[in-house]
């Protein structure tokens, strides 16, 4: 009997240990959630006022949120410039943002986009679990591969994203 | 219309019934940028489309069920205060795991 107890006493707080665990995993894993899907579809305008139309959407892309008023987005632009310079696509998707703040922003700083989406009121980027700027996805053949919450840099690139591609 | 709407952070209803099921719904989400408040508490940005569209979903007649796959779908499991049972065996099984064990011991040291 005393033996059982001895046992219990040793087991139980394995037990919660491993609940605990298990616990912080499910939470690290359900941070994102809106992945191997289709990208949601919308009537989409570019900043310049144009139509974004399907084929605009086609092939093997980085979709990332940003916005002129968000401070670790310029932390970011140098090395998105630079994914730019070697030839990755980029599409930008100008989040709750002034239109002509964000044009400014670009003039100001240069554009690693082939163009940016034109959010205003963030419904679009809610369709695609968007909580806020930076965010970046992988987009490949209309499915959304990839989705990083904040600032990307070379080790997240070569981490999260080289993999996929 | 929608966008006028959410500057204002009012929501008309001509419903009382969808009126309460939105507040219901808002209060079981968790708010998808601060995850230690509901989604009616919260302010952020992100919440004030979600709740925007959560509005949207219900004028158009959308079940519970239909809003809240959505929100899961997006901001995961750990958005909706009442995880389903199906997904979340371990987390509801626990404490009666956990009430059976310390009962066990109970017994076991009366025994003695």
């Amino acid at each position: 009997m005393i033996n059982a107890l001895r046992l219990a006493i040793i087991i139980l707080p394995i037990v919660g240990i491993v609940f605990f665990v298990y616990l912080l995993q499910e939470d690290q894993d359900a941070s994102i959630s809106y992945l191997d899907k289709p990208v949601p579809e919308s009537a989409l305008i570019t900043l310049d006022d144009k139509k974004v139309t399907q084929s605009d959407l086609t092939g093997t892309y980085l979709l990332n949120v940003w916005a002129s008023y968000c401070v670790p987005c310029k932390v970011e632009h140098p090395f998105l410039m630079d994914l730019a310079s070697q030839e990755i696509r980029i599409i930008g998707l100008n989040y709750k943002d002034k239109k002509m703040d964000a044009r400014h922003w670009l003039e100001d700083n240069g554009s690693p986009y082939e163009f940016s989406i034109y959010d205003f009121d963030g419904f679009y980027a809610l369709d695609l679990g968007v909580t806020g700027v930076p965010e970046t996805f992988l987009i490949k053949d209309g499915q959304i591969k990839v989705h990083v919450v904040g600032v990307i840099d070379s080790k997240k690139w070569e981490k999260d994203f080289v993999p996929h591609i | 219309m929608a966008t006028i709407l959410a500057a204002n952070d009012a929501y008309h209803f001509t419903n009382p019934e969808d009126e309460r099921r939105f507040f219901e719904i808002i209060n079981e989400i968790r708010c998808p940028k601060c995850t230690g408040g509901s989604l009616a508490s919260s302010d952020a940005p992100v919440s004030k489309t979600l709740k925007q569209k959560i509005y949207e979903m219900v004028i158009d007649g959308k079940s519970n069920m239909e809003i809240k796959f959505y929100v899961k779908e997006r901001f995961g499991e750990q958005s909706d205060y009442f995880p389903s049972f199906s997904n979340n065996k371990l987390l509801w099984l626990m404490p009666l795991i956990f009430f059976s064990l310390f009962v066990l011991i109970f017994v076991l040291r009366r025994r003695i």
